[in-house]
């Protein structure tokens, strides 16, 4: 019972206290432990999201809806294991990181933040390209679903850090190297 | 990952905390951080705030000075 107390969960975070201990102290062998790996998990993550991101073009409704739920469920599943492979430093409050972590942390949304205003750019003269050039006008709007978009571009937003601090984080030394 | 990628700090953590029989996870503990960062600092890799370069010096018990420095410390044969 207390321990349930103890466990505080961090609404702004989106993660437990228990969680973020538990990641930062497993000392069990990961292969995303190494850099290449998790570097290859963030390549994966980035093709997920560029196809999720273009899922619109699908004209299709059935293939369309099938599409979007493999891939949001792939997202998903691929968020979670980024989150894992950083052990959650990108979503850990300040309260459980040390100096080094923290600083880790920051730098990683600051390049995060740089990209986010890359991708929105992106997105932007994406769909100004699409209406304007291609469809002459804006009324082809009227028939276009914006949830989708939104929802790729809210999952860019949440997968963006930790993919940061996955790809930039050395590999991690031996745990028995490091802790003796 | 340092804070200051030009001016290295070197220390001599690794030879204080194994002259005080010491792991790194106890001296870890001891400063309140992982012990990754103890590994960081021992390499070079990460350089300490002055908060947790005091720390470790008090509990290696040796002056903040003879522990950390921006010029490379005469190898003990």
């Amino acid at each position: 019972m207390t321990e349930k107390k103890d466990n505080k969960f961090y609404w702004f975070s989106g993660v437990t206290k228990h969680e973020v201990l538990e990641s930062l102290n497993d000392s069990r062998p990961s292969i995303f432990r190494n850099q290449f790996n998790r570097r290859v998990l963030v390549l994966i993550t980035v093709v997920c999201l560029i196809c999720f991101s273009l899922i619109f073009c699908i004209l299709q409704p059935k293939l369309k809806s099938y599409a979007e739920i493999i891939l949001l469920a792939m997202i998903l599943m691929l968020y979670f294991q980024l989150r894992k492979s950083v052990r959650n430093v990108a979503d850990a409050p300040d309260e459980l990181l040390d100096e080094r972590q923290i600083a880790i942390r920051n730098t990683g949304y600051l390049h995060a933040y740089r990209w986010l205003s890359v991708l929105m750019m992106i997105h932007a003269i994406g769909f100004i390209a699409l209406f304007e050039l291609f469809l002459g006008n804006f009324n082809w709007a009227e028939n276009f679903k914006y949830s989708q978009p939104i929802i790729a571009f809210c999952m860019w937003v949440a997968c963006l850090p930790s993919m940061v601090l996955a790809w930039q984080l050395p590999s991690e030394h031996s745990i028995p190297e490091d802790s003796k | 990952m340092s804070r200051n990628e030009e001016i290295p700090v070197y220390n001599r953590i690794a030879e204080q905390r194994e002259l005080l029989g010491m792991s790194r996870q106890q001296l870890a503990d001891s400063v309140g951080v992982h012990y990754q960062t103890i590994g960081y600092l021992e390499r070079g890799e990460y350089s300490p705030s002055l908060v947790l370069a005091m720390r470790i010096s008090e509990v290696l018990g040796k002056d903040i000075q003879n522990l950390f420095s921006i010029q490379a410390f005469a190898k003990v044969k």
